[in-house]
């Protein structure tokens, strides 16, 4: 394969945007996922537990955060070399 | 019958002292500082010669002098050009347009009195 | 225990200490040296300002009572944040490229600079901005009665305090927020003030949530066990209401008034969004971590009864935590007042552009772009709309009773500000979108709002009567406020949010499919949707009729003198002219168009412009080739603009340079003649005299006067000499300079004292500025003062000739204005008088060779800097500038 520095370097940052644009729907999924959880008092007799859901739901805020300052960190960089 | 004469010119001292030495000689002087009204004023003074600065406000003195030619009343008055431009070319240009005389500045007294009293008796 | 007085204290000192990094702030931001006040952080805390009193004390009640839904609300902003490169980048950008003031500008400028939408959007926001703006003040007078009870003493008078609040925001507001008229409309010190607020506000939630935690409920462990056994122990959050709500919050992020001016108005620079993409929704998680554990030990500690919307400040007081509480209440007093002021300001604006200045406008009339003075007006009506605003908020905390109505109201807010959202993204993603379609949805979804959302919460009887509630209006079932269409089992937000924004949505699109936009509105949806595409951008001006000193004349009204002028020096330049005036091109007025809506908005900039250059607008003819969207046109004719401007300007250049060349040989010859004339005309006297004095017979009293004249006659000879000397001198750059640094006032002093000029013209000096410091040849540039003050003595045509002399500091250096009041120096004439010999008028004035002007041009070059004639003015008037250091 020729390719190129400047070619290599303008495909990852393309990467990169496609990772940005595609980065809040994977955080909808992974917020949306305790909707199909069952609810207290539904089928099976005990729910989740508040505790569980809120440490599931800050644990997946935060790797989004982390993933989004990942991004951010990387795209500078590619900024900075414009 | 006292001769007189108007300067065109705006020196107020080169004025004071033509006015001077031509009074000694018995030749009256009006003098008028600004190029635009001279025309008017050769027509409403009526003198005797004219004598001409070149580098007048707002209107030139080749100016003026084509102006005083062109009237048919004062095609042959005499007219002195005093300037301090010597180049040859504006002399040149001076008689071209009808200058009777031309003289540079700065002038001895005598000749301007002598370039005077020629200019009055041709007349 | 101890007394509300000192906690007003407290309260005060903060107040005066946000007061003080307010002016700071503003201070460093003025002098240039402020870098890190435009910092990411400082964008990201910025955006704090989302969270208000409402989510400080209200997330907590909302927790005891429904559980983790209360995360809807940060999960929304944090998803249009994460997800910042659909939306935000391209609000950012636009808001940026077209100088968009407000949403409600952004609305209005996108569909054709519209006048009446931006009326739409900024009725839209005040209504929904009011009853959230008096939800702050009920949360600060709420907060200050938790301390009065425990204190005992008489209860703190709650209205009085909600009017003392709302008086020092606006206050603080007016001094901060409309200080100027700023071309950019960021305001520092409001920025600065507000991010230090964020930081209060996140430490005091995360200080009682770690006393809570650790302190009350005895670690992580035992916290965790206490929510399994609390009323709220189980996940039960209704899928409806936690996927409306998190669209209710990302939609609310997008639209309130204040979120747009912190993201998009206060941006300096685009970049920043990348860092705040991330580190916002970090700083929603830390404030939101903490909420869970604090409701359930309140619930938990607290007698029954107690109300869990202030647990934030209960809880530590209970346990004797005093510190730890007042620490708490600046908290949400940051929450509350930060949200205050910068709502303010948005709404200010709002209202000022788009319904006081074009009422004003057309009140005063077709002269009033040139002769009005439209800054005083701004400025006014934006400090009277700010009091206006929180009097408004009041008012309407007042009229609620203070009671648990307003705490329903943040959603409320919320769902009427969203009615923004349809229109707002069709007009950055959807050519076809129409003025009269985005009317029509906004109207739309703002009544079915008011009907089924806004109108039931003030209460029956108020607006809507019972009968009309229970049974729809006209008696007809499918009209019920809270049951649309006989939809009865929906939870009542989303039913309004639903309803309401579906059918603006829809009213939108069909509006738009059936109606076509003017060919100003194409252009602007143009100009919004392909904002990252650099290439050609149609113009709205065709070449203008008007002059550009009258064009000067209007954006110095507008913009202030300063800000105008640099900006038409910077049009000139790039047009390769020197000066102030620029050519009046459609790229010219285009860009000065914008530069004036960053001030007054979009619309008002428009018809202001479009008075001055009457008939210039552009045609559908003009904009063919906006309809013909192939790429390639696109190209073509983008390289062709690019090189047409550059032939352009290299033509002028050119001709410039081949003018300057035919004049400086004719004013070779000139010079020569004009030195023997000068030369002569004097010896000419001195010759004459000099005869006359050897006459014998002359009078004493003639002999003094004619050697006085001789002596007169020699010194204007040496003098004229002497300049001849010194212009050679300069013009060659041999001239040694004496670099010594000095005050600016004491080069006009030594100046002044050196020209005698007293009864021939008054000099103004506003002496401020005057103490600036300056190194350089102070003598020399004395010199140029005492030519400039002599030549304002001499031309100065008024009846009473007046000098003004201004000084001000710029980037590079500093900036002297010579401003009299006589007519000027005619157009035609302003290049050549600083050409040697040159005089400004016909008539000759004894003793000036018209040297001066010239040996002044000579010496500002000198000393690195410049003298212009600065049009514009209504006298003559001439502008010195110096560098701060001499460049050697």
């Amino acid at each position: 394969m020729e390719n190129t520095p400047q070619k290599a370097q303008g495909q990852g940052r393309r990467k990169l945007i496609e990772f940005a644009m595609i980065l809040p729907f994977g955080g909808a999924i992974l917020v949306g996922l305790p909707l199909l959880w069952p609810a207290a008092g539904g089928a099976s007799d005990r729910g989740v537990s508040t505790s569980s859901a809120m440490i599931y739901l800050f644990s997946a805020w935060f790797v989004m955060i982390v993933l989004a300052s990942w991004l951010s960190w990387r795209l500078r960089r590619y900024q900075a070399d414009d | 019958m006292t001769k007189h004469i108007l300067l065109i010119e705006d020196e107020p001292n080169i004025i004071e002292a033509i006015t001077f030495i031509l009074l000694r000689k018995g030749i009256k002087v009006d003098a008028h500082s600004n190029g635009a009204s001279a025309l008017e004023t050769v027509k409403s003074t009526n003198p005797d010669a004219v004598i001409l600065d070149v580098m007048l406000p707002n209107r030139s003195g080749f100016d003026i002098l084509q102006d005083i030619r062109e009237d048919t009343d004062f095609a042959e008055i005499p007219v002195m050009m005093l300037t301090a431009r010597g180049q040859t070319k504006d002399r040149e240009r001076a008689m071209e347009l009808g200058a009777t005389a031309y003289m540079t500045k700065p002038f001895s007294n005598s000749d301007v009195i002598e370039a005077i009293t020629a200019l009055l008796e041709g007349a | 225990m101890f007394s509300t007085d000192i906690l007003i204290g407290v309260s005060l000192i903060y107040v005066a200490f946000l007061f003080a990094v307010a002016f700071l702030a503003e201070r460093a931001n003025q002098r240039g040296r402020a870098k890190w006040l435009r910092s990411p952080l400082t964008y990201t805390l910025s955006l704090s300002v989302y969270c208000t009193a409402w989510t400080f004390y209200g997330a907590v009640g909302f927790a005891a009572r429904s559980g983790l839904e209360f995360l809807t609300i940060y999960l929304g902003p944090t998803g249009v944040l994460i997800g910042w490169w659909w939306v935000l980048r391209r609000l950012v950008r636009i808001g940026r490229a077209e100088r968009i003031t407000s949403i409600a500008d952004l609305i209005s400028s996108r569909f054709g600079k519209s006048t009446s939408l931006g009326w739409i959007v900024t009725v839209l926001a005040v209504i929904g901005t009011t009853p959230y703006i008096a939800l702050q003040l009920q949360s600060v007078t709420l907060s200050l009665a938790v301390f009065g009870q425990g204190d005992g003493a008489v209860n703190v008078n709650a209205d009085a305090t909600a009017l003392w609040v709302a008086a020092g925001l606006a206050v603080f507001t007016i001094v901060f927020g409309t200080r100027n008229l700023d071309v950019n409309e960021r305001h520092s010190g409001v920025v600065m003030a507000i991010a230090v607020e964020a930081v209060v506000k996140l430490l005091a939630l995360l200080a009682v949530g770690v006393f809570v935690v650790w302190g009350l409920a005895g670690g992580i462990g035992p916290t965790l066990n206490l929510i399994d056994t609390s009323p709220i122990a189980d996940w039960s959050v209704p899928t409806g209401r936690w996927i409306g709500l998190t669209f209710l919050s990302a939609a609310a992020f997008l639209c309130l008034p204040r979120m747009y001016q912190v993201l998009v108005v206060e941006n300096s620079d685009e970049r920043h969004l990348a860092t705040a993409g991330w580190a916002f929704p970090f700083y929603l998680l830390l404030m939101s971590l903490f909420v869970v554990p604090i409701a359930v030990v309140g619930l938990k500690m607290m007698p029954a009864g107690a109300n869990p919307d202030l647990f934030v400040l209960t809880l530590p007081l209970s346990a004797g935590q005093n510190e730890l509480a007042v620490f708490a209440f600046l908290g949400g007093f940051s929450s509350a007042t930060s949200m205050v002021i910068v709502a303010a300001i948005a709404l200010s604006t709002m209202v000022s552009n788009h319904i006081v200045t074009p009422i004003w406008l057309r009140a005063a009339g077709e002269g009033a772009t040139v002769s009005g003075d439209i800054r005083s007006v701004v400025i006014l009506s934006r400090r009277l709309s700010i009091a206006a605003i929180l009097g408004l908020g009041y008012v309407y905390y007042r009229l609620s009773g203070g009671g648990a109505a307003l705490a329903a109201i943040g959603l409320i807010s919320f769902a009427g500000v969203a009615q923004v959202l349809p229109v707002m993204l069709g007009g950055i993603f959807w050519r076809g979108a129409t003025r009269i379609g985005a009317a029509a949805g906004l109207i739309a979804g703002f009544l079915v709002w008011a009907y089924t959302m806004f109108l039931p919460s003030v209460g029956t009887g108020m607006f809507l009567s019972d009968s009309i509630l229970n049974n729809g209006l006209f008696g007809l079932h499918w009209l019920k406020p809270r049951a649309l269409f006989g939809i009865s089992d929906l939870d009542p937000v989303l039913h309004a949010v639903f309803w309401s924004l579906l059918i603006n949505t829809l009213v939108f699109v069909i509006g738009s499919l059936l109606t076509n936009p003017t060919p100003l509105e194409r252009m602007q949806a143009f100009q919004f949707i392909t904002a990252f595409d650099s290439g050609a951008s149609p113009r709205s001006w065709r070449s203008g009729a008007a002059e550009s000193e009258d064009l000067l004349l209007m954006a110095q009204r507008i913009l202030g003198a300063t800000e105008a002028q640099k900006l038409f020096r910077r049009f000139a330049q790039d047009q390769g002219i020197e000066g102030y005036l620029p050519s009046p091109t459609p790229a010219f007025l285009d860009d000065l168009e914008r530069a004036l809506a960053g001030s007054v908005g979009s619309a008002t900039a428009h018809a202001m412009v479009g008075q001055m250059v009457a008939g210039s607008a552009v045609t559908v003819e003009d904009l063919m080739a906006v309809a013909d969207e192939t790429a390639q046109i696109m190209e073509y004719s983008h390289q062709l603009e690019t090189k047409s401007a550059e032939l352009t300007s290299t033509a002028t250049q050119l001709r410039d340079a081949n003018e300057k060349l035919m004049q400086l040989s004719v004013q070779k010859d000139a010079f020569l003649s004009q030195i023997s004339h000068e030369l002569r005309t004097p010896m000419t006297s001195i010759r004459s005299f000099s005869e006359i004095l050897q006459d014998k017979g002359l009078k004493a009293a003639d002999r003094v006067k004619y050697a006085t004249i001789i002596s007169d006659e020699t010194q204007r000879l040496t003098r004229l000499l002497d300049d001849l000397l010194d212009l050679s001198v300069l013009e060659n750059g041999q001239v040694t300079l004496n670099i010594e640094t000095g005050t600016l006032g004491q080069v006009l002093d030594q100046a002044l004292a050196a020209t005698d000029i007293k009864g021939q013209v008054t000099v103004l000096r506003p002496k401020s500025r005057e103490s600036l410091s300056i190194t350089t040849d102070l003598d020399r540039l004395a010199q140029v003062v005492i030519n400039l003050i002599t030549n304002a003595a001499k031309y100065c045509d008024a009846v009473k000739p007046q000098l003004k002399i201004l000084a001000r500091e710029t980037d590079t250096g500093i900036e002297v204005d010579f401003i009299d009041n006589g007519s000027g120096v005619p157009r035609g004439k302003r290049d050549l008088i600083f050409e040697k010999f040159a005089r400004i008028s016909d008539e000759a004035k004894a003793g000036s060779a018209g040297l001066g002007l010239a040996i002044c041009r000579e010496i500002m070059t000198n000393l690195g800097g410049s003298i212009e004639y600065l049009p514009g003015q209504k006298g003559a008037a001439f502008r010195l500038r110096l560098p701060h250091q001499p460049t050697v």
